[in-house]
C-alpha cells in the first residue's frame, strides 16, 4: 500500500529520472532547490506531464504504465493539486469554486463533509464573495479547501505558502496540520523551506538535479539541515 | 428604394451566409489549435505561427492562385472532391468556404491564442484535478474565461470574410446565388457603370462592418474597465 513513482521525463531545459516509493500516509515533504524537479515530479504523479514515461502506481491502482500503454488521465486519478500561486476560478463565486470538484466527484465517493471543511478553513463568511475580493490568506485557505473538497485520495501541495507573509504562513501551517481531522489521505508537500518541513513533514524526499532520494530518518536529516543553515 | 435594395439581397445573403459558415467552422477548428499554440513547448512553433499569419501579408490573388490549382478537377483536392461528390469543387460555394477558412484563419486563431496564453494552463489543469473531463473543463472554465477572445475572434473572422475579394474571384468566379458575393457584385457594378447600385451595396457592407467592429471595441473597453476595477 504505497505510492510508487518510477518515471523519466525529458523537458527542454531539464530531465527528471526517478525511482522512489512514497509512504501512503502522513505528510511527505518533497524538498529541493528551485529547478531541481520537485514540481515536475508532482505533475507527473498527477498525470499533468503527458510526455513522462514509466510507472506510477497509487496503492493497487496503476495510474501510468508506459509498457502497457496505460495512462489514466488526471481527472480520473483523484489527485488534489494545490498549485503554486494558485487562485480561485475568477468567474465563479467562492462557493461555486469550493463545490467545483465536490459536485463532480460526490456521486462516486464521499470522503469529506462540506460543512466540516468550510468550518476548518474558516470560509463560512466568504462563500458569496467574488474571488477577486479575497485577501491573500483567504484565497490560500479557499484554494486548499477547494482541492480537499474535490475528494482526492492523494493531495499534492506545491509550495502553498509562496506569496504569504510570515504571519499568514504560520496560520496556514495550522490549517494544514488540522487537515487530517477532515480527511485521512497522504499529502505530498513540496517546499524549499526547511522550517515548513520541520513543522509538517513526517517523511522526506530530497530532489537534486532531477533525481529523487528517499530519506528514511526525516527528523535527523532536517536537524542536520537546520544546523547547517542557521 | 426598397425595391432597389431587394435586388441586392442574393449577393448580400450569400456574403453573410459565407461569413457565418466560415466563422463557425473557424471557431471550432481554431479552439484546439489555438490552445495548442498557446501552450506548446515545441521548437517549431514559430514556423506554424508564421504559416497561420501568411494570409495577412500574402496578396489574396496568390493564395487564390494556389487554391485554383489545388481545386482544379485534375488538382490534388479537386480530383478527390470530384470522386466523392461527383461535382466540381471549383466555382462552388464549398470552394469559397474552404478558401475563406484559410484566408480568415489568423483573425480567429490569434485572438484565441492570446486569450488562452493570458489564462495560462493552470485553470484547466486545476479543473482536471477536480474531476472535470476535458470537454467539461472547456465549457465550465476555458470558454467563460476567454469569452472576450471568442467575441473578438468571431467578429474579426466574420468581418474579414465579408471583405474577401481577390481570393473569391480566383476560385469562385461570379455565379449568382452560388459564388457571387457582395464584393464581387460591387466590382461588376462599377465595371458596368451602375454607380447607384454600387453605392447601395457598398453602404450596406460599410455599415455592417462598422457595426461589428464597434461592438468588439465596446465590449473590450467594458471588460478592460472591469479588470481595472477589481
Amino acid at each position: 500500500m504505497t505510492i510508487q513513482v518510477q518515471v523519466d521525463l525529458v523537458l527542454s531545459d531539464f530531465n527528471l529520472s526517478t525511482n522512489i516509493t512514497l509512504p501512503n500516509s502522513g505528510i511527505v515533504g518533497i524538498f529541493g532547490e528551485s529547478g531541481s524537479g520537485k514540481t515536475s515530479l508532482a505533475r507527473t504523479i498527477a498525470g499533468l506531464e503527458k510526455s513522462a514515461t514509466g510507472l506510477v502506481r497509487f496503492r493497487e491502482t496503476i495510474w501510468q504504465d508506459t509498457k502497457q500503454k496505460l495512462f489514466i488521465p488526471t481527472y480520473e486519478r483523484q489527485v488534489g493539486f494545490v498549485f503554486q500561486d494558485s487562485i480561485l476560478f475568477p468567474h465563479l463565486s467562492v462557493q461555486d469554486n469550493l463545490m467545483f470538484g465536490y459536485k463532480r466527484r460526490s456521486s462516486t465517493i464521499d470522503l469529506v463533509d462540506v460543512e466540516d471543511v468550510i468550518e476548518l478553513f474558516d470560509l463560512a463568511n466568504l462563500l458569496n464573495r467574488d474571488p477577486a475580493s479575497l485577501s491573500g490568506g483567504e484565497t490560500q485557505r479557499a484554494v486548499i479547501a477547494q482541492a480537499v473538497l474535490g475528494q482526492p485520495q492523494l493531495l499534492i501541495m506545491d509550495e502553498p505558502m509562496t506569496g504569504l507573509d510570515h504571519h499568514r504562513r504560520k496560520t496556514a501551517v495550522l490549517y494544514i496540520e488540522k487537515l487530517h481531522e477532515v480527511m485521512d489521505i497522504p499529502i505530498l508537500y513540496i517546499t524549499h523551506s526547511i522550517r515548513e518541513l520541520d513543522r509538517l513533514a513526517s517523511h522526506l524526499v530530497v530532489i537534486e538535479h532531477g533525481s529523487a532520494l528517499k530519506i528514511t530518518d526525516a527528523k535527523n536529516y532536517i536537524e542536520t539541515l537546520m544546523q547547517e543553515n542557521f | 428604394m426598397m425595391e432597389e435594395l431587394l435586388q441586392e439581397m442574393p449577393a448580400l445573403w450569400l456574403t453573410i451566409k459565407l461569413a457565418l459558415v466560415t466563422t463557425m467552422i473557424l471557431l471550432v477548428l481554431s479552439t484546439p489549435f489555438a490552445y495548442w499554440l498557446a501552450h506548446t513547448r515545441v521548437r517549431y512553433r514559430p514556423v506554424i505561427e508564421a504559416i497561420v499569419a501568411l494570409p495577412i501579408v500574402l496578396p489574396p490573388t496568390v493564395l487564390g492562385f494556389y487554391f485554383l490549382i489545388l481545386f482544379n478537377p485534375d488538382g490534388l483536392i479537386g480530383s478527390i472532391w470530384q470522386t466523392i461528390t461527383n461535382s466540381s469543387l471549383l466555382f462552388s460555394f464549398s470552394a469559397l468556404v474552404i478558401v475563406s477558412v484559410f484566408y480568415s484563419l489568423p483573425f480567429v486563431v490569434q485572438p484565441l491564442q492570446n486569450a488562452f496564453s493570458a489564462i495560462g494552463r493552470q485553470p484547466l489543469e486545476k479543473a482536471y484535478t477536480l474531476g472535470a473531463t476535458p470537454v467539461n473543463a472547456f465549457f465550465s472554465i476555458l470558454l467563460p474565461l476567454s469569452k472576450g477572445g471568442y467575441l473578438t475572434a468571431g467578429v474579426l473572422g466574420f468581418a474579414h470574410t465579408l471583405g474577401e475579394f481577390g481570393i473569391v474571384l480566383m476560385v469562385g468566379g461570379s455565379i449568382p446565388n452560388e459564388t457571387k458575393v457582395a464584393s464581387i457584385a460591387i466590382y461588376e457594378m462599377v465595371e458596368s457603370m451602375q454607380y447607384d447600385r454600387a453605392h447601395g451595396l457598398s453602404g450596406i457592407l460599410l455599415a455592417i462592418s462598422f457595426f461589428f467592429l464597434l461592438a468588439v471595441y465596446f465590449v473590450n473597453q467594458r471588460s478592460n474597465k472591469k479588470k481595472l476595477n477589481t
